[in-house]
Parts: structure tokens; C-alpha cells; sequence
């Protein structure tokens, strides 16, 4: 007992003495695509249907880019922490460095199709260099932010949202509805695309722990190509997907065996 | 020892900078923007002055935004010719001319992007 105590605070006074004679070179961090007016006070004034894009640019200047429709622009602030070389010398102990961090914010605004602001939302993260940086360069990131907005008030504390599946549709009534289906760490979520603002609205809500039966189903246009999810109360709801890429229109048939069986495999894997 | 790595980081570090300094172009000529007054500068004389813009955007009422990246110096402010060539200046500013549908800047700003 006593021997291993020794040895122990034998070890951490030899790797504080490596330390103290390690050389340490800081590298500073990259600022070359920084941004300083990402938080431009006028970025809380801007009103709903009211703001024009014009003012918008005024404030935060040409952006860093935009939808072809130019229904969204965004800026970015790109920088990271830099990070420090230790070299143990003068022999050949060799040498240690830490991960330089990246950084990185983007601004997105979105407008109507009169050019008026409609709302604006930071997405920002980190990743540890070199890159590519996966998580700053994520395709459909300004969709993904609309639907996380909406799904705010839904979420319960401590549930994640771990994917979100464009191209779904939903069964209502006789007809699909187009949207995007969200797992979470506890349940399924049915989004509703809109055609007005906001764009994403949270309809159906599956708790993964309520769910009973999970079968693949014919419907209409659709063998095999449908989901059906079962309540323990006995109450069902189909959803489906459109194949990649999403092809017109979006709430009709054909739809993707494919992509429905990947549902279910989220599903079964995520259910308790 | 620590010493002398330091000053070695310090001049390979220098050295680069002073070979990517010499590898690019010179920067283009430097532009003055004090000629800019709302409600009387033309489209015309802005692109005359400034050159064309970087983008152009839909403004109300028929009217056009342009948008410009200016790099700052010692020499003034350089329009760049491409996005990226930007982020070769420390001190960054964005021009933006707000056009009415006759052509007539209606309003203008100089945003201070980075660099104070």
C-alpha cells in the first residue's frame, strides 16, 4: 500500500519535472476569417415582416453566403484557440503539442419572398483541427435550424436530437403531409413542412416508450413503402419518404422501401 | 535553449510571411469613398469609382443593394476582386450602397467587419 503511495507521487514528480524542463512554444490561434459584428446590436431590432434585407445588410455588411433564392444569408466567424508545442530537450525525449480548437459561428437570417426578415438564428461549434471540419460544413444546416427552433419547446430536459430525415410524409386523413421526421434520445417527431412562416411545425410527437407494433405496410402507391407505428392504445400512424433526391410532388406517391426500413431500424434501436 | 526556440518560431514564422507577401499580386489601387452622399451619388458614378460590385441584391420598391469587400491599409481601402482574396487584410470592411429604382443612393454604410 505504502510502496504504490511512493510510487505513485514518484511518477507525478517525475512528469511535473518533465514539465518544468519542457520548452513550450505557443502557436497562436487562426483569425484569419474572423468576424467582430456577428452580435451587431441591430440584430435584436429586427422586426418579423417588417425589416427590410437592405437593412439587414446595412448592419452586418456582404455576406459570407447565401440560398440561390437568397431566402437566407449568412455570416461566419471562424477562429480558433491555437495551441502550445512543449519539445522536451536537449535530448531526443521528442514533443508533445495540444489540438488547436476551431471555432465557429454562423449567423443566418431568413426572409419571405418580399425580402422581408422572417427570423434570424446563430448556429456555433467547435471541432478540434486539422480539417476537414464536418461539423462547420454540414449541408442543410439553415433547414436543421428552422426545425430545431421549433422543436425547442417540445423537448424535455436532458433529450437530445440526434437526426433529422427530410422528405417524409405523413398519413392525414385521406392525403400525406409533407415534413421531417426527428429522432430524439426519447421520441419521434413529426414535423410539418408549411408553406407560410414559420416554415416547420411540430404535429406528432411518438414517445418511443408508448410505442407498440412497428411494421412496413402497403398503401396506395406505396408497397412496402410505408411505415406503421402502433400506440399501445391501439391508435396507428403511417409515415413514408420520397427517394433521394426529393422529386414533385412531395405529398403523392412513389415512396422509398429503403429509407421507411431506416426509420424502423431508428426506431427499434432507440426504443427502451 | 527555450530562448533560442522561441526566436527560431519568431523568424520561420516571419520568413513565411514575408514569402506569401512577396508571392501574390499587388494589392489593387485604393479607393476614396467620401464622394458618396445619400440622395444625390449615381449607380453610374459608384461603379465608376468603385467598380462593379461584389453582389447585387433586390432592394424595396425596385430599387438595388451592392455590396462590396474592402481590404484596409496603410494606403486606404482596396475593393478586393474575389471573396477569399478578403481575408488577406487584417482590418476588413464591407461596403454597402443602397439604390433607389431611379439609380440614386438612397442609403450607404461602411460596416466594420474586422479589425476595429
Amino acid at each position: 500500500m505504502g510502496d504504490r503511495r511512493h510510487r505513485r507521487v514518484g511518477v507525478a514528480l517525475a512528469a511535473v519535472g518533465l514539465l518544468l524542463a519542457a520548452c513550450a512554444v505557443p502557436i497562436p490561434g487562426d483569425r484569419s476569417r474572423a468576424r467582430d459584428n456577428l452580435d451587431d446590436p441591430a440584430t435584436t431590432t429586427w422586426q418579423p415582416g417588417t425589416t427590410l434585407r437592405q437593412e439587414v445588410l446595412l448592419a452586418l455588411g456582404d455576406p459570407d453566403d447565401l440560398a440561390p433564392d437568397e431566402r437566407w444569408l449568412a455570416w461566419e466567424d471562424y477562429r480558433s484557440s491555437g495551441h502550445v508545442i512543449l519539445i522536451f530537450g536537449p535530448g531526443d525525449l521528442g514533443t508533445y503539442g495540444t489540438d488547436d480548437v476551431l471555432h465557429f459561428r454562423r449567423r443566418y437570417v431568413f426572409f419571405d419572398g418580399n425580402g422581408r426578415f422572417q427570423a434570424t438564428h446563430v448556429d456555433a461549434g467547435s471541432c478540434a483541427l486539422p480539417p476537414p471540419c464536418r461539423a462547420a460544413s454540414e449541408p442543410e444546416r439553415p433547414e436543421n435550424l428552422l426545425i430545431d427552433a421549433a422543436l425547442g419547446p417540445l423537448i424535455v430536459d436532458g433529450e437530445q436530437v440526434y437526426e433529422r430525415l427530410h422528405g417524409a410524409v405523413r398519413a392525414v386523413g385521406g392525403g400525406w403531409t409533407p415534413g421531417v421526421v426527428v429522432f430524439t434520445s426519447k421520441a419521434l417527431v413529426f414535423v410539418d413542412r408549411l408553406d407560410g412562416w414559420p416554415r416547420y411545425r411540430p404535429e406528432l410527437r411518438l414517445a418511443y416508450v408508448e410505442l407498440g407494433v412497428l411494421e412496413r405496410v402497403d398503401l396506395p402507391g406505396a408497397p412496402a413503402g410505408a411505415v406503421s407505428l402502433a400506440r399501445r392504445d391501439g391508435s396507428r400512424e403511417s409515415i413514408a419518404f420520397k427517394p433521394h433526391p426529393f422529386t414533385g410532388p412531395l405529398d403523392a406517391p412513389p415512396f422509398d422501401p429503403g429509407r421507411a426500413q431506416l426509420l424502423l431500424d431508428a426506431v427499434r434501436a432507440l426504443r427502451p | 535553449m527555450c530562448l533560442l526556440l522561441r526566436r527560431l518560431a519568431v523568424v520561420l514564422i516571419v520568413a513565411a510571411l514575408g514569402a506569401c507577401a512577396s508571392a501574390g499580386a499587388p494589392p489593387p489601387p485604393a479607393v476614396r469613398i467620401g464622394f458618396l452622399v445619400d440622395g444625390a451619388s449615381t449607380q453610374a458614378e459608384c461603379i465608376e469609382r468603385l467598380g462593379a460590385p461584389l453582389r447585387r441584391f433586390a432592394a424595396a420598391d425596385g430599387g438595388v443593394v451592392f455590396t462590396y469587400r474592402l481590404g484596409e491599409d496603410g494606403a486606404g481601402l482596396h475593393p478586393v476582386p474575389a471573396p477569399a482574396s478578403w481575408f488577406d487584410y487584417a482590418r476588413r470592411r464591407s461596403l454597402v450602397l443602397v439604390f433607389d429604382a431611379r439609380g440614386t443612393l438612397a442609403h450607404h454604410a461602411l460596416v466594420a467587419v474586422r479589425g476595429g
